[in-house]
C-alpha cells in the first residue's frame, strides 16, 4: 500500500487545493506547497526501509486491474526507481516554491497540474506492467504540455504543441511494440500477461526483437533525448515557466533513459547488444554536438537546454556500455544532472524574475551584488562540470570508465565533451558574474531571500553529500545494476548464438 | 367464448413475446406520437393556432425524456429475461442478440443526452417545436430496429425511418439558408445510397433466394463464390458507407454536420452512426465467408482513406462543428478497423468503442451546444473558443477531458477504446493497419490540441459569451464526463460485457 499511497498522494491533494477558491492565491500555494512537503515525508522512509539485498523489486503490490486483458495494476521499485521516485519527490516542494512568484495568473490551475504532473511521473517510475506504464507515461504528457503552452514564454503555444506531438509519436509506436510482444508472448505460454517479469521470461526471436527494441527505442530516445531526436528539447526547455524546465530536466529526461534500463534494453537484450554501436556513436554525437551548440548560446536557458543533451549523450553511453560500472555511473548520473541542472534552471529563474531577460550580456559583474547567488551558481555550475568532491564527477568517472573497457573509442571521444563543459560553463559564468558591473539597472540587484535559498540549499546539500560520500547510493543501486548486466550479458532463452564475446569478458572484468 | 375469441387471443399470446423483443423500439414510437398529439392538445386550447410559428412546446420535451428513460429500463429488463428472449421474432424480422443489446444501449445513451443537451437550445434558437422531439424519437425507434434485425427488408425500413426523420431534424433552423441547404444535399445524396442498398438488396435476393443475412449460406452451394452474390453485397455495402460517412462516401457530411442544430449534429454523428455501423458489421460478418475473402482489401482500404482523409481535413477546420465533423469520419474510420479483425476481440474492441465515442462526441457537442447564444451558433475555435478555458472552468475542463478522449490520452475512455482496437488489430495480424492508425491518431493530435490550446492558451478577443448552461444540459454533461472517465479507468467490466455481447454475432462467436 505504501507505493499506491505514494503514487496518489498528489491526487488527494488536488481534491484539497480544488477546494480553495482560485482568487486565494496565496492560500493555493501554501497548501501545495504543505501537500508537496507532506508528501516527500510520506515517501522518505523508503530510503531505509528498501533493503539493496533483497528481493529485485521491493513494495510490491499487484493487483488485477482488467482480468479479461491480462492487465494489473502492478508496482515495484528497485534501487534504480527508488532514487528516481525519491528525486521526483524531492523536487516537487522546490518547484513549488520557484512558482511562488514566477506564476501569477490561473494559479490554482497552474498548481493542480503541478500535482497531477507529479502523479504521472512516479506511475512512470513505479510501473511493472507495460500497459500501466503507458498508461502513465500518456498521462504526464497532458499536464507537461499545459504548463508549458499556458505559463511559457512568448513561443509557449509551438513549443507545447511540438513537445505533446513528440512524445504522442513515439509512445504510440511503443503501445503497438506493446502489443505485438504480449500477443507474441501470449501465443508461446498461453498466457494473457503485461506483467515486465512474464514478458522478460519469453524468448523472442531476434529479428523481432530488433523490431521492438527499436519502437520501444524510438519512444524512449525522443524523450532522453538522443540526438537527432533533441529537436523539441531546446524549444519546450527554454518556453517553460521554470518550474517547468526544472522538472523537465530533473525528471521528465530521466524517463527516456529509465525506460531503456528498465524495459528496452532487458526486455530485447540481444537486440540492445546489436545496436550498441549505432547508439554509443549517437550519445556520443549527442555530447559533443550539444556542447557545441551551447558553446555559442547568448541565451543562458537555451545553453542550459542543450548542455543537457550532452549530459544525457553520457547517460545514455555509460547505460549502453552493458557492465556494472557504466550503468552505475549512469544512474548516479542521472540523478546528478537532476540535481544539477535543475538547480540551474532554477538559478535563472532567479536572474530572470529579476531582470526579465535570460540574455547573458545583459548582465556581467552580478556577483559584486549578489555574493551569495554567485557562491550557490559557482557550486551548481561546478557540480555540472564534474569536478571532484562534487556529485558530477562520481557519475562522469563511472560511465567513463565502464564505456572505455568496452569502447574506448567513444569513451575517448566523449571525454572532449567533459572538456567543453567546462569551457561553456564557466564562460556562462564568468561573463554573467564576474567583470564590470556596466549596466544601471543591475546595480540594484538583491541577493538571494530566504525563499530562495530554501530552493537552493538542499540541493546544494545533496550535491556535496553525492560528491563526497556516494557510498549510501551506490550501495542502494548495485544489487539492481548487477542483475540488469547479467541478464543482458547473458543470451536470452531460446535464441541461437552467443552474446559479443568482448562484451561479456569486459562484463566479466567490470563486475564486482 | 366464441372461436374469433380464442383466435384473437392465441393471436395475441403468439405475438406477445414479440413484443416484448421490440419494447425499447414501442416505448419510443409511443411516447414520440403522445407528445406530437399532446402538444397539439395544449395548443390548441392556450394558444391560437396562427401563433403556431413560435409555440414552444412544454409537454413534448418532458414526455420525451420520459418514453427514452422507460425505453432505458425495457432494454435492461430484456437484458435481464435474455436467455428467453433471445433469438428471432416476429418472423426472423427482428433478433435479439447481445450484439443488438449493446448497440441499442448505446443508441438510447445518445437519445437521452441529445434530448438533455437540446431543451435550453431549442429555447434559444427558437425552434422548441413538439415535432422536433417527435423526430428524435421516431429516429431513434428507426436505429434501434436497424440495430436488432438481420432481414434485409427491416433493416431497409428501419434505416429509413431513421434516416428521414434526421433529413427532417437538420432543415430544422428554416429560416437559415444554410441549414435547408445541408437538409436538401442530405436528402438527396441519402436517397441516392439508398438506391445503391435496395439495388444490392435485391441483388442478394435473387443470388440467394432469401432476405434473411444469417440464413444467406444456405442458398449458395458451399465453397462458390457468386458474382451475383458479390455484386448485391458491394452495393449494401456502399449504402451503409454512405450512411456512416466513410471515405469516398463522406462528401455530404461536413456540410450537413454544420447546418444541423448542434444537438442534432451530435445525435447524427452517434446514434446514427451507431445504428448504421451496427447493421455494416452484421453484413459484413455474415458475409465475410461468402464473398471469398474480398472483403479483407476493401475493407482494408476503406479503413485507411477514411482514417486519413478525416484527419488530414479536419486539420485545417476552424470550425468546431465541421472539425468534428471530420473527426467523427476519422473515428469511422478506426471502427472499421475493428470490424475488420473480425473476431471476438475485434466485436468486442467495436462496442466498447462505439460506447466510448458516444460518450465524447456527444459532451464536446453538449460543450458547443451550451455556448450557443440566441440566433448564434459560436462555433469558431480561434475565435470563440479563445480563453473560454479560463472564463468557464468547468466547462473548459470537461471539453478538455472530451478532446483529450477523442485524441485517446489514458485514462480516458477514448484511449481504451483505441487500445482493444489496437489489440484486436495487431492480435488478427494487421499490425500495418495498426501502425496507420496510430500515425492517424497523432495527425488527429494535434487539431483536438488546438481546441484546448485555443482555450487555455490564446485570450479572448470578443465579448464573453453568455454560457446557455441548463440544469438539464448539466446533468446531459455530467453523465458524459463520468462516463468518458469511469469506461477509461475501469473498463474491465465494460470490455467484458461488451465481450459477452460480441458472442452474439452471427458467425463470429470465436476468440481468436
Amino acid at each position: 500500500m505504501l507505493l499506491t499511497a505514494i503514487l496518489f498522494f498528489p491526487v488527494l491533494g488536488m481534491a484539497l487545493i480544488a477546494g480553495i477558491p482560485g482568487r486565494d492565491h496565496g492560500a493555493i500555494r501554501q497548501a501545495t506547497l504543505a501537500v508537496t512537503v507532506l508528501h516527500f515525508l510520506v515517501a522518505v522512509p523508503l530510503w531505509w526501509l528498501y533493503d539493496p539485498s533483497g528481493e529485485p523489486f521491493q513494495f510490491v503490490e499487484r493487483v488485477t486491474w482488467i482480468e479479461s486483458f491480462g492487465i494489473e495494476y502492478h508496482l515495484g521499485v528497485d534501487g534504480v526507481s527508488i532514487l528516481l521516485v525519491l528525486l521526483t519527490i524531492f523536487l516537487m516542494p522546490l518547484a513549488v516554491l520557484g512558482s511562488w512568484r514566477y506564476i501569477d495568473q490561473h494559479v490554482k490551475e497552474y498548481h493542480l497540474l503541478m500535482l497531477l504532473l507529479t502523479t504521472g511521473m512516479l506511475g512512470v517510475f513505479l510501473a511493472l506492467d507495460l500497459f500501466v506504464f503507458y498508461v502513465f507515461w500518456e498521462l504526464m504528457l497532458v499536464p507537461m504540455a499545459l504548463v508549458i503552452g499556458i505559463w511559457g514564454g512568448k513561443e509557449r503555444v509551438y513549443a507545447a504543441v511540438k513537445f505533446f506531438l513528440y512524445t504522442f509519436v513515439g509512445g504510440l509506436v511503443m503501445l503497438i511494440a506493446i502489443l505485438v510482444l504480449y500477443f507474441h508472448s501470449h501465443e508461446l505460454t498461453g498466457e494473457y500477461s503485461y506483467a515486465l517479469a512474464d514478458l522478460m521470461a519469453v524468448p523472442v526471436p531476434a529479428g523481432l526483437q530488433l523490431v521492438l527494441f527499436l519502437a520501444f527505442g524510438l519512444a524512449f530516445a525522443i524523450k532522453v533525448p538522443l540526438f537527432p531526436f533533441h529537436t523539441w528539447l531546446p524549444d519546450a526547455h527554454v518556453q517553460a515557466p521554470t518550474a517547468g524546465s526544472v522538472i523537465l530536466a530533473a525528471v521528465l529526461l530521466k524517463m527516456g533513459t529509465y525506460g531503456f534500463y528498465r524495459f528496452a534494453i532487458p526486455l530485447f537484450p540481444d537486440a540492445a547488444r546489436e545496436l550498441f554501436p549505432w547508439i554509443g556513436a549517437l550519445a556520443v554525437i549527442g555530447v559533443l554536438y550539444g556542447a557545441m551548440v551551447a558553446l555559442v548560446q547568448p541565451n543562458m536557458k537555451k545553453l542550459i537546454a542543450y548542455s543537457s543533451v550532452s549530459h544525457l549523450g553520457f547517460v545514455m553511453l555509460g547505460l549502453f556500455a552493458l557492465n556494472a560500472t557504466g550503468v552505475q555511473g549512469s544512474v548516479i548520473q542521472m540523478i546528478n544532472h537532476g540535481l544539477s541542472t535543475g538547480a540551474l534552471f532554477f538559478l535563472c529563474g532567479m536572474l530572470y524574475e529579476r531582470r526579465h531577460t535570460y540574455e547573458i550580456s545583459e548582465y556581467g559583474g552580478i556577483s559584486a551584488v549578489m555574493p551569495i547567488f554567485a557562491a550557490l551558481f559557482m557550486i551548481v555550475t561546478l557540480s555540472s562540470i564534474g569536478l571532484p568532491g562534487l556529485n558530477g564527477f562520481v557519475g562522469e568517472f563511472l560511465v567513463l570508465a565502464g564505456s572505455f573497457r568496452t569502447h574506448p573509442w567513444l569513451a575517448g571521444l566523449a571525454t572532449v565533451g567533459v572538456i567543453l563543459a567546462a569551457y561553456y560553463m564557466l564562460r556562462m559564468y564568468g561573463r554573467v558574474m564576474f567583470g564590470p558591473l556596466e549596466r544601471e539597472e543591475n546595480r540594484g540587484l538583491v541577493d538571494v531571500g530566504a525563499r530562495e535559498l530554501a530552493i537552493l540549499l538542499p540541493i546544494v546539500g545533496l550535491i556535496f553529500w553525492i560528491g563526497l560520500y556516494p557510498r549510501p547510493f551506490l550501495e542502494r543501486t548495485a544489487p539492481s545494476v548487477d542483475r540488469f548486466v547479467e541478464r543482458v550479458v547473458t543470451d536470452s532463452p531460446g535464441v541461437d548464438g552467443p552474446a559479443h564475446p568482448d562484451l561479456r569478458v569486459a562484463a566479466r572484468k567490470a563486475g564486482r | 367464448m366464441s372461436p374469433y375469441e380464442v383466435a384473437t387471443l392465441e393471436a395475441v399470446d403468439a405475438v406477445r413475446p414479440s413484443l416484448q423483443a421490440v419494447l425499447p423500439a414501442f416505448l419510443l414510437a409511443t411516447f414520440g406520437i403522445i407528445a406530437l398529439v399532446a402538444d397539439l392538445l395544449e395548443r390548441g386550447t392556450t394558444r391560437g393556432p396562427a401563433e403556431g410559428e413560435a409555440g414552444l412546446s412544454s409537454a413534448a420535451p418532458v414526455l420525451s425524456l420520459i418514453g427514452t428513460v422507460l425505453a432505458i429500463g425495457a432494454l435492461a429488463w430484456q437484458a435481464l429475461r435474455y436467455e428467453r428472449l433471445a433469438g428471432t421474432w416476429f418472423n426472423g424480422m427482428i433478433l435479439i442478440d447481445g450484439f443488438g443489446l449493446f448497440v441499442a444501449a448505446v443508441i438510447l445513451l445518445a437519445t437521452l443526452l441529445t434530448l438533455l443537451l437540446t431543451v435550453g437550445y431549442c429555447r434559444r434558437q427558437n425552434i422548441d417545436l413538439a415535432e422536433y422531439y417527435h423526430l428524435i424519437l421516431m429516429s431513434a425507434t428507426g436505429m434501434l430496429l436497424l440495430a436488432q434485425s438481420t432481414h434485409l427488408v427491416m433493416l431497409f425500413i428501419a434505416l429509413e425511418l431513421m434516416s428521414v426523420s434526421v433529413y427532417v431534424l437538420t432543415g430544422f433552423r428554416r429560416r437559415l439558408p444554410r441549414s435547408v441547404e445541408g437538409a436538401l444535399k442530405y436528402f438527396v445524396l441519402g436517397a441516392f445510397s439508398t438506391g445503391f442498398l435496395v439495388y444490392g438488396i435485391a441483388l442478394l435476393y435473387g443470388a440467394t433466394g432469401t432476405l434473411d443475412l444469417v440464413g444467406m449460406a444456405a442458398g449458395l452451394a458451399p465453397g462458390e463464390v457468386a458474382p451475383l452474390f458479390v455484386t448485391g453485397a458491394v452495393l449494401v455495402l456502399i449504402g451503409l458507407a454512405f450512411k456512416v460517412a466513410l471515405v469516398p462516401f463522406h462528401m455530404w457530411s461536413p456540410d450537413v454536420y454544420q447546418a444541423a442544430p448542434s444537438p442534432v449534429t451530435g445525435f447524427m454523428a452517434t446514434g446514427v452512426k451507431a445504428a448504421g455501423f451496427a447493421a455494416l458489421a452484421r453484413v459484413v460478418a455474415s458475409t465475410f465467408e461468402l464473398v471469398g475473402g474480398r472483403w479483407e482489401p476493401v475493407l482494408w482500404i476503406l479503413a485507411v482513406l477514411t482514417m486519413f482523409v478525416g484527419n488530414v481535413a479536419a486539420i485545417r477546420q476552424d470550425d468546431i462543428k465541421r472539425m468534428l465533423a471530420y473527426s467523427s469520419i476519422a473515428h469511422a474510420g478506426y471502427l472499421l478497423v475493428a470490424v475488420l479483425a473480425h473476431s471476438g476481440l475485434g466485436t468486442a474492441a467495436f462496442l466498447y468503442y462505439l460506447a466510448a465515442y458516444t460518450l465524447m462526441t456527444l459532451g464536446a457537442f453538449g460543450v458547443v451546444t451550451i455556448l450557443s447564444e440566441r440566433g448564434v451558433e459560436n462555433t469558431s475555435i480561434s475565435h470563440d473558443y479563445a480563453g473560454l478555458g479560463h472564463r468557464e472552468p468547468l466547462l473548459g475542463a470537461a471539453m478538455t477531458l472530451f478532446m483529450f478522449s477523442l485524441t485517446g490520452i489514458p485514462p480516458t475512455a477514448g484511449f481504451f477504446g483505441k487500445f482493444s482496437i489496437f489489440s484486436a488489430a495487431v492480435s488478427a495480424g494487421y499490425v500495418l493497419l495498426a501502425v496507420l492508425m496510430v500515425i492517424a491518431s497523432v495527425i488527429s493530435a494535434y487539431y483536438y490540441l488546438k481546441v484546448v490550446v485555443a482555450m487555455y492558451m490564446r485570450s479572448a478577443e470578443r465579448e464573453p459569451i453568455r454560457i446557455g448552461m441548463t440544469a438539464l444540459a448539466g446533468i446531459g454533461l455530467l453523465i458524459a464526463v463520468v462516463g468518458t472517465l469511469g469506461l477509461g479507468i475501469f473498463p474491465g467490466g465494460w470490455i467484458d460485457l461488451a465481450r459477452a455481447s460480441a458472442d452474439g454475432l452471427g458467425a463470429l462467436g470465436s476468440l481468436r
